[in-house]
């Protein structure tokens, strides 16, 4: 799936993102302010959030490992982004671990995309998170143009 | 042994495919081969065929939905399990397989 990129999914890369709050919601919250911000397009931040509650209420996408891969369709975006996050403060994300989410990978497509490409990278990143090599690489990559990097490799190897 | 797999959960993506590569982790750490088709909100993916059914010795069915396409395995022995169980100890899993499906041949 090396089209991610031609397909023109917007990627922001925060390491060391300094989190006021440890609790999944508030940090939800946050993490909607921080990118709302970043698109440079209108407030989206309310819209993410709703987006991203209504996808943990139904069960948490704190999927093991230290990472969690929140998401959800966003009213009034235009077009996907990916977002990587890495928390100076560990997170209560009822992972299914029960360990404390370090790393999230934050996907946000538009709520009238009627393509399947949300799914694919949500598949595609939970597949390769499996993967105990992307794994360290994730916790240790404190660069962002090698994180950037090690993301669009994790695309290119989708399944196989 | 050759393992054939289908993963599949209720939200149909994310668990199904961290089932998938945590099956096919275990199996080739243990030294078998594996296919893992998947059954998520994309539809059926890496589709096993009738041949590969064939030649399998066990099909495992990590699913917690309805699967489609049943019948190609109406033949075969098969393991039920939950995908948590995939996903937290699927070594285990196919260790404890591979011994049962020992004892039935003996």
């Amino acid at each position: 799936m090396s089209e991610l990129y031609e397909m023109g999914v917007e990627t922001f890369v925060n390491l060391n993102f300094e989190n006021s709050s440890t609790e999944k919601v508030n940090l939800i919250k946050e993490i909607a302010q921080d990118l709302s911000k970043k698109m440079k397009v209108q407030d989206l931040a309310d819209s993410i959030i709703t987006a991203v509650n209504e996808r943990e209420r139904l069960s948490t996408t704190g999927f093991g490992n230290g990472i969690a891969i929140p998401h959800g369709k966003v009213n009034g975006l235009k077009e996907p982004y990916l977002a990587f996050y890495n928390f100076a403060n560990p997170i209560d994300w009822e992972a299914l671990d029960d360990e404390k989410v370090v790393n999230a990978f934050v996907i946000l497509v538009p709520d009238n995309d009627s393509s399947d490409i949300h799914l694919r990278l949500i598949s595609t990143l939970a597949y390769n998170l499996m993967d105990e090599t992307y794994q360290t690489k994730i916790s240790t990559i404190r660069n962002e143009d090698e994180m950037k990097q090690l993301i669009k490799e994790m695309f290119k190897k989708e399944g196989e | 042994m050759n393992i054939i797999a289908i993963t599949a959960c209720p939200t149909g993506v994310a668990h199904t495919f961290m089932a998938k590569k945590a099956l096919e982790n275990a199996a080739l750490k243990l030294g078998h081969n594996i296919k893992v088709e998947t059954q998520g909100a994309t539809g059926i993916e890496n589709e096993i065929t009738e041949e590969e059914v064939k030649k399998a010795d066990i099909l495992i069915l990590a699913v917690e939905v309805g699967i489609a396409k049943k019948e190609r395995f109406e033949t075969i022995k098969k393991v039920n399990i939950p995908i948590a169980t995939a996903i937290k100890s699927a070594e285990a899993l196919i260790r404890k397989t591979e011994e049962k499906l020992k004892d039935t041949q003996k």
